[in-house]
């Protein structure tokens, strides 16, 4: 009797402990029941946004969703407010930023771990049809937007300064959808805006020109916190499968503004 | 996108705008009243220290509060950020509007005539009493028309929840905006907020009128 | 039944009081005259808890209760006639309900507002208005009630329906002591007249004594009034 009390006792103490441990984080070593949440900025189309049924959407939650169907990762998605996604993803809310993310040394030196990149992206220039504006050169003395904390507009203020000091004025948006309001009501001439974004855009709505000269080349990749070099390289693996099963290629075709720029794509 | 779709999905977010309203109001009113109290307590000290802090409620914005609230716990203490919002959201807003609410409190109550005072002391009312039957009813009925303005400038500040990723209302619709390139989602939600604030105008004026039948 | 022994207080440099004793009996009715500025409200303040004396001691001998009346008359707004009169015998003295109603209504009936008992304070002319004041301390059972002024804040042809009823409560042996302008009514109602200039007591005695004396002082201020 005695005996069997005292058994008792040590498994629920050590399930009490497992328990424990386990409780730590949810990105212990066992898979099972892992619930990976994804930080996606839902207004990034075509990457991440609402799609028409009102559910979030995009290259990337798709290709997050099949990954953890490998893995045997509960799948959920949040939201971050795109200028303090770092914060969000330091403070747990979510296990990685993954949504059309430009690549930042700033990041690497802030020690987050960053996948490998997955995207060649450029800034290109939105004009109007019969704007007369043709080449980088012709934005001189010309009213100019950009989306605020997007990589176009860190490269207008660095490694673009020169060419952004031609403008007549820099205006800053909140969103796209505003640069893109402004520009259609004449407010602005043009936008400098992500190639895949200026893409989407000109698809669906006429008297729209790109001007791709190559700027500002970048890449996108994931972030994860510091710690979880593992988590990454598991969701690397999982994309890998899905490259090679032709998942990866199947997702991609539905996205035709992006499927050129797709890395694993091109080897 | 299909019009009802998106209203459908608004409305979703539309139940923690509410939920933020609500309890924004639950909770700032009454502590608001006690702030008032502080800051008008007879010790330098304590009416010191709460000027202070009324300042820095009402000096800085509240967007920078949510941040604070949100995700202070975790950087200075490590603490897990909480998966529901809504506490952190409506522990943000209900400071911020209590501060507010303190001072159109104490607005209210230094405008009683120091007479009614004087008369309740004399009839033997003990001091609660007195603040509570003589003094607050009448406090309320001349604070009226500021609470209702600071009750409709809540329902437009509901939106600011955004800031901390909490799903309210006009956070969707600015999602569906910009992913569905439409300026529909702003159009609906200036609806529901004007709906709201037409509620919140129609209950207020029925207050205000339950309240009108002494000068 | 009260005492008040050696008062003396001052506001700042201002001396309002000074060394001032009085003693006021069972059901005796006391006016007290002056000019502005004498101490007379200050010192019915000082009666009544609203202003501390800086020195002195005040007895209300055999536990008296007193009740004061404003110049001001100071009603609650938000309660009517009848809720004025009767909310603190109920939450303060915890007079049953319906008890503290009747004798509400009594007080009111004799102060000929009964008919006004569900009004508003607004809803009243001045003079309606200090007939509820009054009613409202008398609803306490004071044994001594003070009168802070009651007809300064009113119309000239509404002071005679306050001092009116004032005068119909001498038969109810509640002592009263009144600060007034009113030097004929003084005169009329006094069982003694206290006349105060500039924080002291210059005159006092029976009515015949005081609107009759030789003190220099006395005479002048009554010399003011010509309709005594």
């Amino acid at each position: 009797m005695k005996k069997k009390v005292l058994v008792l006792f040590m498994a629920f103490a050590m399930i009490l402990t497992m328990g424990l441990f386990t409780g730590c984080g949810k990105t212990e070593t066992s898979d099972e029941a892992t619930t990976f949440t994804m930080g996606i900025d839902a207004e990034y189309p075509p990457f991440s946004y609402i799609g028409d049924d009102g559910e979030y959407t995009g290259f990337d939650v798709e290709i997050c969703k099949a990954a953890c169907e490998k893995l045997g990762w509960n799948f959920e998605v949040f939201g971050v407010n795109w200028d303090e996604k770092l914060v969000q993803l330091d403070a747990d809310e979510c296990d990685c930023v993954w949504s059309g993310m430009t690549i930042l040394d700033s990041m690497k030196e802030a020690g987050y771990v960053i996948s490998e990149p997955y995207y060649d992206n450029t800034q290109v220039i939105l004009v109007k049809d019969g704007s007369g504006i043709a080449s980088s050169a012709d934005l001189a003395g010309k009213t100019v937007a950009v989306q605020l904390g997007t990589s176009g507009e860190a490269l207008l203020q660095d490694d673009l300064a020169d060419l952004a000091g031609t403008f007549g004025e820099l205006v800053t948006c909140d969103s796209f959808l505003k640069c893109f309001t402004e520009l259609d009501s004449g407010a602005v001439d043009a936008v400098f805006v992500d190639a895949p974004v200026a893409d989407s855009y000109v698809a669906e709505n006429e008297g729209f020109k790109i001007i791709d000269e190559g700027l500002g080349a970048e890449q996108y990749g994931i972030a994860f916190r510091a710690d979880d070099q593992e988590m990454c390289d598991k969701i690397e693996a999982a994309v890998a499968e899905l490259v090679e099963d032709g998942t990866y290629a199947e997702i991609a075709a539905k996205y035709p503004d992006i499927e050129n720029n797709l890395l694993f794509l091109q080897k | 996108m299909p019009l009802t779709t998106m209203i459908l999905k608004m409305g979703e977010g539309l139940g923690n705008t509410c939920s933020i309203f609500i309890l924004t109001l639950l909770f700032s009113l009454p502590l608001g009243l006690l702030v008032a109290l502080l800051r008008m307590s007879k010790s330098k000290i304590i009416s010191g220290i709460t000027r202070f802090f009324i300042s820095i409620l009402r000096g800085t914005p509240l967007m920078l509060q949510l941040i604070a609230v949100t995700y202070g716990p975790y950087y200075l203490f490590g603490l897990t950020v909480s998966r529901n919002k809504l506490i952190p959201v409506v522990i943000a807003f209900a400071i911020n509007y209590a501060a507010y609410f303190a001072e159109i409190y104490r607005g209210g109550i230094e405008s009683i005539p120091q007479g009614q005072y004087e008369a309740a002391k004399v009839l033997g009312y003990s001091k609660f009493q007195t603040f509570f039957r003589i003094i607050l009813p009448q406090v309320i009925k001349r604070i009226m028309p500021s609470v209702t303005n600071e009750i409709v400038t809540l329902v437009k500040d509901t939106s600011l929840a955004f800031t901390v990723s909490f799903q309210e209302m006009f956070t969707i619709g600015k999602q569906i905006a910009n992913s569905q390139t439409s300026f529909m989602p702003f159009l609906v939600a200036g609806v529901f907020y004007y709906i709201m604030n037409a509620v919140v105008d129609f209950g207020m004026g029925k207050v205000e009128n339950k309240l009108d039948y002494y000068k | 039944m009260l005492e008040m022994n050696n008062i003396e207080k001052s506001f700042g440099e201002l001396e309002v009081l000074k060394d001032i004793s009085i003693r006021v009996d069972k059901g005796e009715i006391v006016s007290i005259i002056g000019p502005s500025g004498s101490g007379k409200s200050t010192l019915l303040r000082c009666a009544t808890g609203l202003e501390t004396a800086d020195s002195g001691e005040i007895i209300y001998e055999d536990g008296a209760s007193f009740g004061l009346v404003f110049q001001n008359f100071n009603l609650f707004p938000h309660y009517s006639v009848l809720q004025n009169v009767m909310d603190a015998p109920v939450k303060v003295m915890k007079k049953d309900k319906a008890v503290a109603k009747e004798e509400a209504l009594k007080w009111l009936d004799k102060m000929g507002l009964k008919d006004r008992a569900d009004a508003y304070p607004y809803q009243l002319s001045g003079g309606q208005q200090q007939r509820v004041a009054i009613a409202r301390a008398l609803a306490k059972d004071p044994d001594i009630l003070f009168f802070d002024e009651p007809t300064s804040a009113l119309d000239p042809e509404l002071t005679g329906e306050v001092l009116k009823v004032i005068k119909s409560l001498a038969d109810l042996h509640i002592a009263m002591v009144i600060v007034t302008h009113e030097m004929a009514f003084a005169k009329d109602i006094s069982d003694r007249v206290i006349f105060m200039d500039k924080g002291v007591i210059v005159d006092q005695g029976t009515p015949e004594e005081v609107f009759g004396s030789d003190n220099q002082r006395t005479k002048d201020f009554l010399g003011r009034y010509n309709n005594i």
